[in-house]
């Protein structure tokens, strides 16, 4: 009997009808995540209702030595929830009630399966929310953001979901039930809940999550602001944040991101701009209205074009729209596109999209801007044909020598939709060997065997209880003169 | 090898610093960390160790970039001194920390490894969350870094936040990036009174900065609310809260503010903000049966620091009744631990009580520093 096998022998009786897929073609539905370039047939699926039931199918892994990746709504860019092929994939997605919501406390109980928007829309009406909002929140699952440590357009000014996160129920991987934190704002001891999340599904699985709701503000205000070019929309950028304004979101689009979004959904931006950006202020009402007259002041300083004040929720719905379908947008004006993600030093803008540009030329593909602006965390859209030869390829190096700049410029190769599969090979560009051994210490702590989520995050994750490689010398980044100490 | 008393250095660099303690872990010499010494009576004293690193040498500052707010540091830079920095781009730095141990020298690697907090916490990100990226040294001298110095960036595991409130029992924290905020240019203080009117303002569109607690020994528990931002803002939010809540008055920052509750003993207590008024009430009660004055002060929020006890009797008792009675109060949703006190107490009391994932943190620590080398016995449940 197959390890598999033997999995399926021990849970099968043990679970309700219906929760364990063997038939081929529907275990074939989910190959893969966001990020369909990657796809592995998983050998078992399960679909889970409880922490019980989660930990009855890890205990079973753990005991036969199986594999196993914990997949929420499957909207992840990088491969994180991608299947293992001799693995269980575990899905979370069928655990999906709102447990609990304390507004005196400013809490909730979730269910990792619960979608990020339900939950705001369910604390709406009482004038709160749950801050986190991925682009992709009317699809993704809040147990998908705490394993990303998703961020969002409003991140800058309210944190991560790591920021929002007070306490969670783990499953290890050897199928152990542990609580961690709590309501309560703060626990002692090491910061578990700091580390779990963001590790992409490789410590565990979090069954229950503890969140903190956050006060509606009372007034919320979008701009548009269309510019001649990048640069100058870049420097209003830095005019605004060195003003003292902490606005809820700065997005920057440029021409040819806004000539995907106008074609997919007639977002209406101001016509023949170089870029975008779009602001949003939040706030107490007098704050909002002083702030905006500083932001108008900066960017007409700037030789703004267009500025456009969104006077309801419609309007700022439309603008908002114009951004978050950007992604999908691009499908208009190219056959296949590459969606990246890297961070650099907000301040290094204008000379990193020069770069970009010139890449561009060099590989002979188009390439989109789009970005959160206020944090530096930039989403270039590498457009290409995937019917003509080699255009794949050239994409595919653009991309990577796009990671490349932002690790020159000091900058991250993930700023939010994690490293997972499709990013692993980039770490060793970022981090030492030992930066990486260290961080295998900390995944030997939660899961020796490497049961949990294997395969993404390190390239080649040594063994628990082997001795660590020891070289001495600079860091990579350092010997090239790249960055300093971090 | 235990010393009668410990070795002392003073590395001016990581590298230094790495190979002190490469050579430490190949004798078996166990080491503690010195920053700015203002956390030498907070948590257990732990074991006399072998070898006391003073971090003063390692007080640079590596880079500094307002733009990017972000500001990059040695461990042992003082953060009044990096406040000077940060304040030259118009920016702060550890908006929530205490005043007390700033004005006595605390350094950033300290605040960092020990997780201070102070008011700023509803205003601002938390202390774990500025922390952008950490170079910290292993107990085998391995010298690892994790995070960056953006302020966006989840590759790879968040070893910052582990080292953050570690008390250096995982690693010594070398130099830190720590991301800025742009300093407001006016403050504003309203004294409200009492604990459910601060829970009032949390839930308000008043949008504070903090909201403290402040009740003396047998008296009456207030609140004072601080707003920050521009002048016409301040003054009109004031003016709301003076309208809105019965008993508001317009305040002045208090001579307490960021300055915590001075006693032979201090509990840390930590609550769900939706407990904070019957916590509150409970400290009253506990007056009664203890025999001992407490004072709380804190954030509402829900952590608070609870004084208790007069210096010319035994506290032992009441701090005991105290950690039992609060923890039986309420379990998931509350933690009260012994944040500092006598020697003696700390050896009488069960200062942790049940801590949730203790047992993972256990493994943590036997993985990161398998020969107990670090800190000895300054870290929770002897970790």
């Amino acid at each position: 009997m197959s390890r598999i096998e033997s999995v399926l022998e021990h849970i099968e009786p043990r679970l309700p009808a219906g929760a364990i897929v063997t038939d081929e073609t529907e275990r074939k539905t989910y190959e893969c995540d966001g990020l369909a370039v990657h796809r592995t047939v998983p050998a078992l699926v399960v679909r889970v209702t409880s922490t019980a039931e989660v930990a009855l199918a890890v205990r079973a892994c753990h005991e036969f030595d199986v594999p196993f990746v914990a997949r929420g709504s499957g909207t992840g860019l990088s491969g994180g929830a991608q299947p293992h092929a001799e693995g269980v994939l575990i899905v979370m997605a069928t655990m999906r009630d709102i447990l609990d919501i304390d507004l005196i406390a400013q809490r909730a109980v979730v269910q990792p399966g619960v979608i990020n928007l339900d939950l705001s829309n369910e604390a709406n009406p009482d004038g709160y929310y749950f801050a986190p909002d991925p682009s992709s929140q009317s699809v993704c699952s809040i147990g998908g953001n705490v394993a990303e440590n998703s961020g969002g357009a409003h991140c800058l000014k309210y944190g991560f979901t790591t920021n929002h996160v007070t306490g969670c129920t783990l499953v290890t991987a050897q199928g152990e039930i542990v609580e961690i934190g709590g309501q309560a704002p703060e626990y002692p001891g090491y910061d578990l809940l700091g580390v779990l999340c963001g590790s992409e599904g490789t410590l565990g699985i979090v069954t229950e999550v503890t969140v903190r709701l956050t006060r509606l503000p009372e007034a919320v205000e979008t701009l548009l602001i269309g510019f001649d070019s990048t640069d100058a929309a870049g420097e209003a950028v830095s005019d605004i944040i060195s003003a003292g304004i902490m606005p809820a979101a700065i997005e920057m689009m440029d021409a040819l991101a806004i000539e995907a979004a106008e074609k997919a959904v007639a977002c209406n931006y101001p016509e023949g701009a170089g870029a975008v950006l779009v602001v949003e202020l939040d706030g107490p009402a007098i704050d909002v209205e002083l702030e905006r007259e500083t932001v108008i002041a900066r960017a007409r300083d700037h030789h703004a074009g267009e500025i456009r004040v969104a006077v309801d929720d419609v309007e700022r719905g439309l603008i908002w729209k114009g951004r978050k379908s950007a992604f999908a947008a691009v499908g208009r004006i190219s056959p296949d596109y590459i969606v990246q993600d890297g961070v650099i030093p907000r301040s290094r803008l204008g000379p990193v999209l020069a770069s970009i540009s010139t890449i561009a030329e060099e590989c002979g593909v188009r390439v989109a801007n789009v970005f959160h602006a206020g944090d530096g965390n930039l989403h270039p859209l590498v457009l290409f044909d995937g019917a003509l030869e080699g255009q794949a390829e050239l994409a595919e190096t653009a991309s990577g020598r796009i990671l490349d700049l932002c690790l020159s410029e000091g900058g991250s190769i993930t700023g939010e939709h994690g490293v997972g599969s499709d990013k692993a090979k980039f770490m060793p560009r970022m981090f030492t060997n030992e930066d990486l051994d260290t961080m295998q210490i900390l995944r030997c702590a939660f899961d020796p065997s490497h049961l949990s989520n294997p395969g993404k995050v390190f390239p080649t994750p040594r063994l628990c209880g082997e001795p660590p490689r020891r070289t001495s010398g600079e860091h990579p980044l350092q010997t090239a003169g790249k960055a300093e100490l971090f | 090898m235990t010393e009668a008393r410990p070795g002392f250095a003073r590395p001016d660099s990581v590298e230094e610093l790495s190979e002190l303690m490469t050579g430490a872990h190949r004798d078996g010499r166990s080491v503690a960390v010195c920053g700015g010494g203002t956390a030498f009576d907070d948590h257990p004293p732990g074991r006399t160790p072998n070898l006391l690193i003073d971090m003063g040498g390692l007080d640079q500052v590596i880079e500094h970039s307002p733009g990017d707010l972000i500001l990059v540091a040695g461990a042992g830079a003082a953060i009044s001194e990096l406040n000077r920095v940060a304040g030259t781009g118009g920016q702060e730095l550890l908006p929530d920390f205490p005043a007390d141990r700033t004005d006595s020298g605390a350094t950033l690697g300290g605040a960092i490894a020990t997780r201070a907090v102070g008011p700023r916490r509803i205003g601002r990100l938390p202390l774990r969350e500025v922390v952008l990226g950490v170079t910290v040294v292993l107990a085998d001298g391995t010298i690892a870094r994790a995070g960056g110095k953006v302020v966006k960036n989840v590759a790879g595991y968040d070893l910052a936040k582990l080292m953050t409130g570690s008390w250096g029992t995982l690693g010594i924290i070398a130099d830190v990036a720590i991301r800025l905020y742009p300093k407001p240019q006016t403050e504003g203080f309203v004294e409200l009174p009492g604990a459910e009117a601060a829970l009032e303002v949390l839930g308000s569109q008043v949008a504070p900065s903090a909201v403290e607690i402040d009740r003396s020994p047998g008296g009456r528990a207030s609140a004072v609310v601080m707003v920050e931002g521009l002048p016409e803002s301040v003054e009109s939010r004031t003016a709301r809260m003076v309208d809105t809540f019965p008993g508001a008055a317009p305040g002045v920052r208090p001579s307490w503010w960021s300055r915590r509750a001075q006693a032979p003993v201090t509990i840390r207590a930590s609550v769900s903000p939706a407990l904070v008024p019957e916590l509150v009430a409970q400290i009253s009660q506990l007056e009664d049966t203890i025999g001992h004055p407490i004072q709380l002060r804190g954030s509402a929020m829900g952590v608070f620091d609870l004084g208790i006890g007069a210096a010319d009797a035994d506290p032992t008792i009441a701090t005991r009744v105290v950690l039992e009675h609060l923890r039986s109060w309420s379990r998931r949703q509350l933690s009260a631990t012994l944040l500092c006190a006598p020697a003696a107490v700390w050896d009488e009391v069960d200062a942790w009580g049940e801590v949730p994932g203790f047992g993972l943190m256990r493994t943590i620590k036997d993985q990161f520093d398998p020969d107990g080398l670090l800190s000895p016995g300054r870290g929770i449940g002897g970790l």
